[in-house]
């Protein structure tokens, strides 16, 4: 345990220290919200949304997942690559003890992009019983482990080469059709309903605008994230040993 | 050969090979290797590319499971070996994590070790304190490879494992690696390592152990492989002369024709040269030369790569004759 809690120390450190990583989590939806968000007016079309919290909430399930699946997935490929991977295995560390780290930093390293959320929130008039804070901050905390897990996979799964790629693919068609970038409604609406981009962004969404969450979209976003872990598992135990 | 003399030391070897094999595939990788390495030496682990040198280190550190057969670090799996502290290795390559600094990444690795060295005993022993508040990524391929190889005694390990530490290393910094390596040793630290470069292998290990497609080919000192190649080379030139003639050459290991060219490799050179005369040959432009560790390497492997009929026993000075 000491050995995880070591690499996750480490692991931190080096996150925070990475600019692009700071950029795209916390500065990068922050921006975005500044210059889109309070130009936009009226509600969301058939809710009662307003478009100003629809790019809060947004912009900010855009920053967790950067921070979850993109830096993540890269990093491990690249480790992986380096041979750091190895080197981390040619200790007293547990095989284990490389990914659970970087899913503990994970954890650690969305929590900024969730609070700056929630204090422009709050500042813009939101109010919110503790309670529900503490859903829409579940909803992304724990939400992002999906992506965590899926960055896990791409990271032991794709030849490092084709890394790079394949996050982007996933990561754009995600957010595009998740309402990460603007509401999605019709065909793309439909498809969207089964991916995680969507729900984490619409339970967080609801949460704040007061809205009953559909259970059927907490279901779908555990399923995924059930289903990226164990993919992640069977991809990592059959590297373990490259 | 000369097993008594090799082991060394008290207690259980560092390392033991029993009878070990690996595939991948239909690929032999690792054949029925059986190999006992003593505590307190430098041994240089030698073999071809592709002779099975990384994935038995590779097995030998617990990265990859045993095919067949036996693994023993002092006297554990390699895995609890590992786990207890007794093995610190440096692989072949591999780069440092970003956004840290090369103290950084020691004082991480001293947090995964049982019984670490100081983070500063470390730097000085690598002779690394120059690099110590460099970012770890950010530093020349030979100063990569220093700093790795402070990984590799950050946890005060019994065995020091290194797969060809020195590549990538410019004269400087490999003078300076090795000075740091030859201090490792000179504390009673066995040391295995694999080097393309015989040269070092020949004036640092204690003891050479060459593999060949999987096998054990050679385990002995730097001079009993010279011996097992033939300790020299004599050529010359002798027009119209063909290797039937020379077959029968006393202490010649191996004899090649080209042309007006021969090169024979003995174990006896005078008693070849002499042969020769007594023939009534007259060789040209005669050369009479020891063989290097490298040269040595070479003659044997290639003489196993020869056999065709693939036996499994190592060459012993007996074969050489």
């Amino acid at each position: 345990m000491n050995a995880v809690l070591a690499l996750s120390r480490f692991e931190v450190v080096r996150a925070t220290r990475n600019r692009r990583l700071v950029f795209l989590t916390v500065l990068y939806p922050a921006l975005l919200f500044a210059m889109v968000g309070k130009s936009a007016k009226g509600n969301v079309a058939g809710t009662n949304v307003s478009y100003e919290t629809y790019f809060l909430i947004s912009y900010t399930s855009f920053g967790v997942i950067a921070a979850a699946l993109n830096n993540n997935a890269m990093r491990i490929a690249q480790e992986r690559k380096d041979g750091w991977v190895r080197q981390l295995r040619l200790t007293a560390s547990p095989s284990y003890g490389y990914v659970t780290s970087k899913v503990l930093t994970s954890l650690v390293i969305v929590l900024p992009a969730i609070v700056v959320t929630f204090v422009l929130g709050s500042a813009m008039g939101v109010k919110l019983e503790a309670s529900q804070w503490l859903a829409a901050f579940l909803a992304l905390w724990l939400g992002s482990l999906a992506f965590t897990a899926m960055a896990v996979a791409i990271g032991y799964g794709v030849p490092q080469d084709s890394v790079q790629m394949v996050v982007l693919i996933v990561f754009l068609a995600g957010s595009v059709l998740g309402g990460q970038f603007f509401p999605v409604s019709g065909v793309l609406q439909d498809i969207g309903k089964a991916l995680p981009t969507y729900w984490m962004r619409q339970i967080a969404l609801d949460v704040i605008s007061k809205n009953p969450v559909e259970a059927k979209g907490v279901a779908i976003l555990a399923a995924w994230l059930v289903g990226c872990s164990i993919l992640a598992a069977v991809l990592y135990n059959k590297r373990a040993e490259d | 050969m000369s097993d008594e003399k090799l082991e060394g030391g008290t207690g259980a070897p560092a390392v033991s090979f029993e009878q070990v094999s690996k595939n991948y595939g239909a690929v032999r990788a690792v054949r029925e290797l059986t190999l006992h390495i003593p505590r307190g030496r430098a041994i240089a682990f030698l073999g071809p590319n592709g002779a099975g040198k990384s994935t038995s280190l590779e097995m030998l550190l617990g990265l990859r499971k045993v095919g067949s057969g036996r693994i023993e670090v002092f006297g554990k799996s390699p895995r609890q070996a590992m786990v207890a502290g007794h093995v610190g290795a440096m692989l072949q390559s591999g780069g440092l994590p970003q956004d840290v600094t090369v103290r950084e990444v020691l004082e991480l690795m001293s947090r995964l070790h049982p019984r670490p060295l100081a983070v500063d005993e470390v730097l000085r022993r690598a002779n690394i304190a120059d690099l110590a508040d460099r970012k770890a990524d950010k530093l020349s391929g030979g100063q990569t490879q220093r700093v790795r190889f402070a990984i590799a005694i950050a946890g005060d390990s019994d065995l020091i494992v290194l797969d060809e530490p020195t590549t990538g290393m410019d004269v400087e910094n490999r003078q300076i690696f090795w000075t740091a390596m030859k201090a490792e040793a000179a504390r009673g630290k066995t040391i295995l390592f694999a080097t393309h470069y015989l040269e070092e292998a020949d004036q640092i290990a204690d003891q050479v152990i060459v593999i060949n497609k999987g096998r054990l080919l050679a385990n002995g000192t730097s001079a009993d492989i010279k011996a097992m190649a033939g300790f020299q080379r004599v050529s010359f030139r002798l027009p119209g002369i063909s290797r039937e003639a020379l077959i029968d050459l006393p202490a010649a290991v191996t004899i090649d024709v080209v042309g007006d060219r021969v090169q024979i490799q003995t174990s006896d050179s005078d008693k070849t040269f002499y042969a020769l005369i007594d023939q009534g040959l007259r060789p040209m432009d005669l050369e009479i030369t020891a063989l290097g560790l490298e040269q040595a390497f070479v003659a044997i492997t290639e003489r196993d790569n020869g056999d065709d009929d693939g036996k499994a026993e190592a060459l012993t000075m007996e074969d050489a004759r």
